[in-house]
């Protein structure tokens, strides 16, 4: 038992001293339940640091299948999502809690 | 035949004792493989069970099932309550142990190189002789451009009454790659490695070692779904065996 919980430590203590790559940020608000800008273009091949924005006063969901990420904004509020480096191409992004609204990334 | 009186008592002891480890832990078990990143403000209804098929009677139609609730309480703390049921291959479905399991995200998705979490659980027994256990999971994830790779690595230590001769931590070590196609299918392989405690360790053979594709995705907005069928690659596991996760999942 003592060993396994030095070693679940030691992996644990290894991941938090990992070093973070440089992020290029980014901007998107929330208003309406409606994403602006609807489009962004970023470099591929790099790791982008998005910032999303709640205006409203309800709460929204940045979700997008193509980054795999999905993540509660609530109202007043803001989060942070990392994508990439990416691929060149489109990624759609959405709103899950307003699915109408949606926005595309676009990395070249 | 003479058999001396201290070797009756210690063969006695030896099978009891074995009787005891064999009682502590579970036969047979394919578990979900978690992510390390929490679904925040995301309350979720969850089946998960899975089967072994086998030629021998011994090792076929073990079963393990676990109806769970569970919710995203913070952007880094999940919490799950479940009940978890069995079947041993002779013997009808029971309901092995009531769990409450705490996921703990470390690091914000793809800050790292690596994503990384913790699983804390801690099973509450409902068989009088069998003791409580306290579950402990390292969980990592890694996104390669369409892949993403996840593992699970941990051991299930048994804690409270009964728990003394039944041996140390049971360590366990899961892994799946998925190909995210589109979130409807995602088709993937998985590896589910029981590496059992103490004198197993080392000993592929006396492993429950299982490799083999799955599938994962969700369906109709509300649904996420996985599947597996797996293939026993050591002695001690089952021929094949299958698992499935249903999930539905709300916000609050």
């Amino acid at each position: 038992m003592k060993k396994a919980l030095i070693y679940s430590v030691a992996l644990s203590a290894s991941l938090l001293f990992s070093v973070a790559a440089h992020a290029e940020d980014y901007v998107i608000t929330i208003k309406n339940s409606d994403f602006s800008p609807k489009n962004i273009t970023v470099p591929a091949g790099q790791k982008i640091k998005l910032t999303v924005k709640n205006l409203d006063t309800t709460p929204a969901e940045f979700e997008s299948s193509d980054l795999d990420r999905e993540k509660v904004v609530n109202a007043g509020s803001e989060i942070t999502v990392f994508v990439g480096p990416l691929d060149p191409g489109n990624y759609g992004y959405f709103n899950d809690f307003h699915q109408e609204s949606t926005g595309t990334i676009t990395a070249k | 035949m003479y058999i001396p009186k201290n070797l009756s008592k210690q063969a006695a002891a030896v099978a009891f004792m074995a009787l005891v480890c064999t009682c502590g832990k579970a036969a047979f078990a394919l578990d979900e493989i978690y992510s390390p990143n929490v679904e925040y403000r995301e309350l979720s209804l969850e089946y998960n069970g899975s089967r072994t098929i086998d030629t021998h009677s011994n090792k076929n139609n073990a079963q393990e099932g676990e109806f769970a609730l569970e919710a995203g309480l913070t952007p880094w703390w999940e919490v799950e309550t479940s009940l978890g049921f069995s079947k041993d291959p002779d013997n009808a479905n029971k309901l092995d142990d009531i769990e409450i399991e705490n996921r703990f995200q470390f690091t914000e998705p793809g800050e790292y190189w690596l994503d990384s979490g913790m699983l804390v659980a801690v099973d509450f027994s409902t068989q009088s002789h069998i003791s409580d256990s306290v579950e402990t999971k390292l969980l990592l994830q890694k996104d390669f451009g369409k892949f993403t790779t996840i593992a699970n690595i941990g051991f299930d230590q048994n804690v409270g009454k009964n728990s003394a001769h039944t041996g140390g931590p049971d360590y366990v070590v899961l892994a799946n790659t998925r190909y995210r196609y589109n979130e409807y299918f995602q088709p993937g392989v998985e590896i589910q490695s029981d590496l059992g405690q103490g004198r197993e360790l080392g000993r592929f053979n006396d492993q429950e070692h299982y490799i083999g594709p799955a599938i994962y995705g969700k369906l109709f907005g509300h649904f996420n779904y996985q599947a597996g069928y797996f293939f026993g690659v050591s002695d001690a596991a089952a021929e094949t065996a299958a698992r499935v996760l249903v999930e539905y999942e709300m916000h609050f």
